[in-house]
This record gives structure tokens, sequence and C-alpha cells, in this order.
């Protein structure tokens, strides 16, 4: 490694306005938005086009500076985080939406353009990017497409893999690539898009990518239920799903998040004997949606659903959606001093009554406040493990519960990151999972690493390690 | 470059700054991290250096100017999940700072 | 940078000093707008303008000079030479007649429309400047020092009880921050646009809308000009991204003398990203004004809320 070699270099061919070395503003990219151990890069650079992500990289590993791309740093798993004095390629000047092409149902975006900036813009059009992470106001595309982002609507139109069409990588040796086609049909050999798409920058740098756009749903409708019990919540969403409906969004919220969130905003109430409340929106023709609700009110209420309401009015929707959008600020205000830790597991939605009580009892083992929600429509359960940040044995719990949560995903079926990544939280836990599915896999991909990245230069240490 | 650690302590404190989850949204609001995409001239940015200040860690001339630069719009605290008035923590840092550099 | 804020700060102090204006110029530019109007000098309801609308062709030419030399070069003469350099503005700042009839005009406009909405009040032909600058850059000991001095003396030795407004930088000091440092200041404050029930029709059909951030996210004001514009037939184009409660953003002027690159940056998205919307922008601030108007590069006309419900536009 030589740094300095780099820095003269880098500094030729970049603008001093592109670097960053100042120490507070580095101290400004220690973080992500995840527990782990923050570190300070040794130096930021802020990229304007594919061509300086190359120089850049070329020169990162002609002198083995490790390398971490970054854009919105919304992590929830360390990916980010710039340790052993790396460089981070900060990436939100890259933020042009290049084209919206209707006939050919793309949008062409640079990666640090926010997912709410675009599906602003695209809404102009009647069309929207389907994946939705919790985080959309921050988030860009970059960082959603190495991390494989997914959300709310995910039961319906899956994770953000299923929605490139192409991409512009920089590979770890410095050589741009467009990997993909631009074109909904694509067999040109090994797909490799998709090996980068959720590799969290360690096989490449996304700059620019062709996503699939879909027009804007005609009419919502959006149901609410309560249950007495989180397994008829579970078993309402298994019946649903069965009947032939794919709703846009089921949300589920079990009673801690219902208690959050009526201690935080004053207007949200929720029968006392409710164990679980779901959130349903269905889209489609508005000729269809009355049929539609008559059906789904009946299979909520054979599910043991009660207080069930509907409505298609603007408002109304925000209202009975309120308790899902409180959920995450209730419990940063309500838990003063501590911390909350969003977990991500899945499990098939079969399952989800066992991963529900499971969690139940993972939490009074370590006696650590877990709050759950999900998008359970797809089976996946974010619970929300709350942390004293500055009691060390309160952290190690935390880790704790992680692990374990993970374990019982991957025992029933399930797995250990939906929607957040690996980044360095989850190396152990990606390790546990493939063992069960064949272990043969981790050294396939350490020699995938290997073969992108000679060097081991492009965000090293994350998702795997290769020695 | 200033002493006033002690001071900031206090705000951070005041403020609950350390609430801050870092989660960004904020800055997806902010007109002057919109004009520079520098992230001292972010709130996210802003309150952290208000957190290093406390931590008795300098700040130099340009993220001097992040904290200055700040046009108090109050974007950012409507879009806090945490509910931090981001918007009065940075307020009452420049009267530190500036109080600091009249000295 | 600490360099340029104690220029910064003497020329402010040397100037509040000198005429009771942040900037020096002559007093009489704050008074020539009500020339030929027939409103009374004295009386316990007052009209407070602060000066701060007929200010705003002055700032423009101090940002314009401040913009070629930026403060980090400025700084260490200013803060050796402030009286030299006051002394200098006041030749210097000369802006065209045209800016100063126009800002004259929006005052001419506030006053006429409380006029015919049978509003009685005087005008205060030395009424000193309120030191919103001073607090909201953060020199918060000189503007406590300069409000109990000059403006809440000012006030009380005059035995004014109720204060109109007109712009949102003062109503802010008036109701939130000077009685969070003095208590109660023994005045009745309201803003203009709560006294105005009848508008005249606009000239203008179309617009779209720059939030004060003032008035929208620290006074709760923002539906108060929705709702006139409306009376007059102005349809106001609404956008989730642009115009929403967080999205709407700042027009970058409250750092022009911090930053003024950066002040002006933050104009000119803010120009591009109303653009979109609508040709015509109404502000209802002087220094959004101020500061949209000098960075809209004839892409759109800027107009005032008053010049609006008067039909003069």
């Amino acid at each position: 490694m030589d740094f300095e070699a780099f820095r003269a270099e880098v500094k030729r061919i970049m603008d001093s306005s592109k670097i960053i070395e100042s120490r507070g503003e580095l101290m400004l990219y220690s973080y992500d938005a995840s527990p782990a151990e923050p570190a300070i890069p040794r130096m930021v650079i802020q990229p304007e086009t594919t061509n300086e992500v190359s120089e850049v990289i070329k020169l990162a590993n002609k002198y083995l500076i490790p390398i971490v791309p970054s854009s919105g740093r919304t992590s929830l798993h360390g990916g980010p985080i710039p340790y052993n004095g790396a460089v981070v390629l900060d990436l939100m000047r890259m933020n042009k939406i290049l084209e919206v092409n209707l006939e050919d149902s793309y949008v062409h975006v640079e990666v640090g353009v926010r997912l709410d900036e675009l599906n602003a813009e695209l809404a102009r059009y009647g069309y929207f990017f389907p994946p939705d992470p919790a985080s959309s106001a921050a988030a860009t595309v970059g960082g959603s497409l190495a991390n494989g982002a997914g959300g709310m609507r995910g039961a319906k139109y899956g994770t953000v893999k299923d929605w490139v069409l192409g991409a512009e990588v920089v590979l770890p040796t410095g050589e741009p690539v467009f990997m993909g086609c631009r074109t909904l049909k694509c067999r040109a050999g090994y797909d490799l898009l998709s090996l980068v798409i959720g590799s969290e920058g360690t096989l490449g740098v996304i700059t620019n990518a062709y996503l699939k756009i879909w027009p804007l749903p005609e009419a919502i409708v959006r149901l609410r239920a309560y249950f007495r019990d989180v397994v008829d919540a579970a078993r309402a969403v298994g019946m649903v799903k069965a009947k032939g409906f794919r709703p846009l969004i089921v949300e589920f919220l079990d009673r801690g998040t219902m208690e959050a969130v009526s201690g935080y905003v004053k207007e949200f109430t929720y029968p006392r004997d409710s164990e679980a409340m779901l959130i349903i929106d269905l889209d489609g023709p508005p000729e269809a949606m009355k049929r539609y609700i008559d059906s789904m009110v009946n299979i909520l209420k054979g599910a043991g659903g009660y207080g069930i309401e509907w409505t298609s009015d603007k408002d109304e929707m925000d209202r009975i959606y309120m308790a899902r959008r409180a959920a995450y600020p209730a419990l940063l205000r309500l838990f003063s001093g501590m911390r909350v830790m969003p977990e991500d597991i899945s499990v098939p939605p079969s399952r989800l009554p066992e991963a529900v009580k499971g969690i139940g009892s993972i939490a009074s083992k370590y006696g650590l406040k877990i709050v759950t929600w999900g998008h359970v429509g797809d089976g996946n359960l974010h619970p929300n493990i709350i942390y004293n940040p500055n009691d060390q044995s309160s952290v190690s719990k935390l880790y704790s519960v992680s692990k374990e949560l993970g374990l019982m995903a991957i025992n029933l079926g399930g797995t250990v990151s939906s929607e957040h990544g690996i980044g360095v939280l989850k190396k152990d836990l990606l390790t546990s999972e493939l063992e069960v599915k064949g272990i043969a896999q981790l050294r396939l991909m350490k020699a995938i690493k290997r073969v992108f990245d000679p060097n081991n230069i492009l965000n090293p240490g994350k998702v795997i390690d290769i020695d | 470059m200033i002493l006033i650690n002690d001071q900031v302590k206090l705000l951070v404190e005041k403020y609950s700054l350390a609430r801050c989850a870092r989660c960004n949204f904020c800055e997806s609001v902010c007109p002057t991290y919109a004009a520079t995409r520098r992230r001292v001239h972010g709130p996210r940015g802003r309150i952290w250096l208000i957190i290093y200040l406390s931590q008795g860690i300098d700040v130099n001339s340009d993220e001097y100017d992040g904290l200055l630069s700040c046009l108090n719009c109050r974007a950012c605290n409507q879009v806090c999940p945490a509910g931090i008035e981001i918007a009065e923590a940075i307020h009452d840092a420049k009267v530190l700072l500036i109080r600091s550099a009249l000295k | 940078m600490e360099d340029w804020l104690r220029g910064l700060r003497s020329i402010m102090l040397s100037s509040l000093n000198y005429n009771r204006l942040p900037i020096p110029v002559e007093r009489g530019v704050c008074s020539e707008w009500a020339r030929g109007m027939g409103i009374p000098e004295s009386g316990d309801t007052v009209i407070y303008t602060s000066c701060l609308y007929q200010l705003v062709p002055y700032i423009n030419s101090f940002t314009g000079l401040m913009e070629k030399i930026p403060p980090s070069a400025l700084g260490p003469l200013v803060s050796r030479l402030s009286h030299l350099v006051t002394s200098f503005a006041r030749v210097a700042l000369k802006p065209p007649r045209s800016e100063v009839d126009r800002v004259n005009g929006i005052v001419r406009a506030i006053a006429t429309l409380l006029i015919r909405n049978g509003v009685k009040f005087a005008y205060m032909p030395d009424e000193p400047y309120s030191g919103a600058l001073l607090y909201e850059l953060g020199f918060e000991d000189d503007f406590k020092e300069y409000f109990s001095s000059v403006v809440l003396n000012y006030f009380r030795s005059r035995g004014i009880k109720n204060v109109i407004t007109i712009d949102p930088h003062t109503h802010h000091i008036l109701t939130v921050v000077a009685p969070r440092f003095f208590g109660d200041l023994g005045l009745r404050v309201v803003n203009y646009m709560e006294l105005i029930k009848s508008v005249d029709r606009a000239r203008v059909s179309r617009v779209v809308i720059h939030d004060s951030c003032l008035y929208s996210r620290y006074l709760g004001m923002r539906d108060v000009y929705r709702v006139l514009l409306e009376k007059a037939g102005v349809e106001h184009v609404e956008d989730p991204y642009v115009t929403g409660v967080s999205t709407s953003m700042c027009c970058g002027g409250p750092v022009e003398s911090i930053n003024p690159s950066l002040s002006n940056k933050v104009a000119r998205l803010r120009i591009d990203a109303l653009s979109k919307l609508s040709n015509n922008v109404v502000v209802a601030c002087p220094i959004c004004y101020a500061n949209l108007s000098r960075n809209s590069g004839g892409r759109v006309k800027v107009l005032d809320l008053a010049e609006v419900l008067t039909g003069a536009q």
C-alpha cells in the first residue's frame, strides 16, 4: 500500500473541490445508520463521471488502496464503513436522471439519485420504480442496487434485482463495462449483473443503471384489520394469497408497535385485546375494487380479523397508515437514551406464526425489548431491537439477539437478511446459513471475489472474508 | 482553534443530539446540501460536527463555514424521525462559534 | 472566516449605530414609500416595515459586491477598516431607480390593502430596524443589546400598543424571539396578512408559491397567503416535492453575507424547481424577493403577494 503515491496521483487527475481530507469532514464518513464500529477514511473522493470513478479505481488498484463506494450512507449493517484506512468514493454528485423512456419502459439514472426523487420524476409520466425501502427518502439508486433493497411492495414486485435491466459498472481493476442489457430479455452469457446487484460494492462500482419502470396503479384501496392472536394474522396473510390476491403491501404490526405508536401519536388508538394489526393495500382497475373488497373482508373475518376498515380516500388512507409510518419515530422518541437496531429476517409466510413467537422468546431470554413489524406478504419481518449503546452488556446482548434471530430464520427455512444486506455485522450469520444450504458456496463466493478483485481493494472485509 | 467544548457539550445534551439515528432523511431536504453535495453543508453532517466539537475535535474552515452557512430553514426538523430540533441546535452552535470568534 | 465575522459585525453595528439600519444607507429610503399616502405619523397602532423591503435594492448591490470579493478575502481588510468601508458603501451602493420604485410599490401595496380593509394605522419615518439579521446570523449578544436599547425603547417611549408587521423576519423577532429573551413586550403584534379580508382580482391567474421558511415552518402561516391568493382568483400550483411543508426549499437568502456564492446557488436551484411549475413565482418575504429575483435569470417573474392582491400583477 502506497497511500502517498496514490494521493499525489489522485490530486493530479481530480479537481481539489472533489477531494476531502480535513479530519472533521472525513469523520462524517465514519459511520452509517448501524451500530457497527465507526472508522475514519483517509480521504473522500467525490467523482462526477464514470471516467473519474474508473481513473480513481485504477490508481487504487495500482497502489493497493482499499476503496469503499457509498452514497446515502443509510446502511444498517456497516457495509460502507471505511475500515483499515480506506478511501471513500462518495457517489452523491452523480445525481442525474438521464432518460425516461416510456416506449422501452426504462429509466436511465445515475446512482446518486434518491429513490423518492426518482419516483417523483417518474410520477410525472404516470410511472414508478416499485422497490420501496423504508429509507427511500434518503436511500439512493446506487445503495439500493448494491444492497439488494426491497421494501413494502416486495410481495408483489420483488426487490431491486427484479427491476434492473443493465448497469454501467466499474470493475475493481478500473475497467468500465456495461453489464446486462437495455432490453427486457437478455441472455448474454453468465448473468454478471445479478452478481453485482447485492454485492455491497465488493465486486464493482455501479455508476448508472437502466431500471425497469411500471405504470402507477390505477386505483388503490387500503384495508385494516386487528387480530387477537398473531397466528391468526399470519394465517390471514396465507389465505389472502391462497385466494389469488397479490396485495401491493401487507404490513404487519405487533402489539409492541401499536403500544409505541399510541404513546407517540395521541390520535392513534387500538382495541385493547388485539395482538396484531394488518394493513393491506390492493391495487387494480377501479371497477374491480368493490368485488376485491368484499372478498378481502370475508377472508380477513374468516381468519379472525375484526375492527375491519377499508377506504380509498387519500386522507383516510394516510390515517390508517399512520400506525406504520409513525412506528420508527415512536421508537426513537419513546425510549430515551436507547437506540434501535432494525433486524431483517425472512421466513416462508407459512412459518410466520412460529417466527413471531420465536421473537418473543428470544426477547425474554435476553431481557431486551423487541418491537416487530414487517412486510409479511413475503414473510419479511423487522424485529426492532431496543438497546442501550452506552451499556456494554446491552450491546453484547444486542449482538446475541441478532444472532439468535438469524439462526431461528435459518431453522424455519428462511434467511438471515432479506433486504438490508450482510455488511460486517452478518458475516457469521451468512456462514451459518451457507452451512445449512451447502458450505461449498462460500468457497465459490470467495473465488468470485478474487476473480473480480484480484487485489482485494473494493470494499474489502464486507459480506465475506477472503482469507 | 477554539475551546468551547464545555458549552457545546451542554448544547449536545440540551437537544439530545445523541438521538440522531443517522438515517439521513434530513440531507434529502437540505437546500445547502443540494447546492454543494458536501456533507458539511447537510444537517446530519452539521449535527455530527457539533457532537465532534463537544468531544474536543477541532473544525477547520470548511467545516466552520458548514455550520455558519446553515439557512436555519427548518426543513430538516420536519423530516427527522427522532424529532431533533436540528435548526435550533445549529443556531445555538453558531452563537457559540461567533462568540468565541469575537473574543 | 473569523476575520470576516468581525468585519461583518462591525459593518452591521456601525451602520445600526449610524442610522439604525443594518447596512449603511440614508434613512430617507425607508419612508419614501409613504409620500402622498396621507398616513399619519403618530398613533398607538403602527405599520412596522423594519425597512426590510426598502433595503432590498441596496442588499442586492451589497451582495453583488461581495460575490466578487469573497468574505475570506474581504475579512482581514474589513475588520480593520470597517468605518472606511461603511462610508464607502454609502457612496457606492446606488441601485437602479426601477428597483427602488418596485420595492416602494410593494410597501405601498401592503399599506393600500390595509387601508381598503378599514385598518387604521400610523407609520414611523424614523422606525429602527428590528435586528433580525443579527439574531439570525448568530450574533445573539449583539441582538439582545440592540433590541432592548433601541427597538424596545423606541416602541415604549412612543406609547405604541399595536404593531402590524409586513415581513416574516420582523414578525418572528417580535412574536417569538424577543419574548423569549425579554418576556412580554407589551405589544400586540399582528401580521398584515391576518388583517386582510377582501382583495382585488389579480391579473395573474396561475402561480407557484415560494414559501417563506419563517411563515411556513416557524410561524405556521403557510395557509394564510394561500387563502388570500384564492380569494384573488389565483390558482396556485402545488407539488409535493416543490411546495410541500418539508420540501419547499429556502431561497438561500439567510446566508448571503456568510457565503454569497452558496446563497446564490441555493436560489438558482430553487428557481429551477419553481420554474417547472409556473413562470410566476409569488413570494411574501423581502429576503426571498431579493434572493430569488436576483437569481431568476429571466426564467421566472418574481411577484410579491401584495402586488398580486392589489391587482398590480
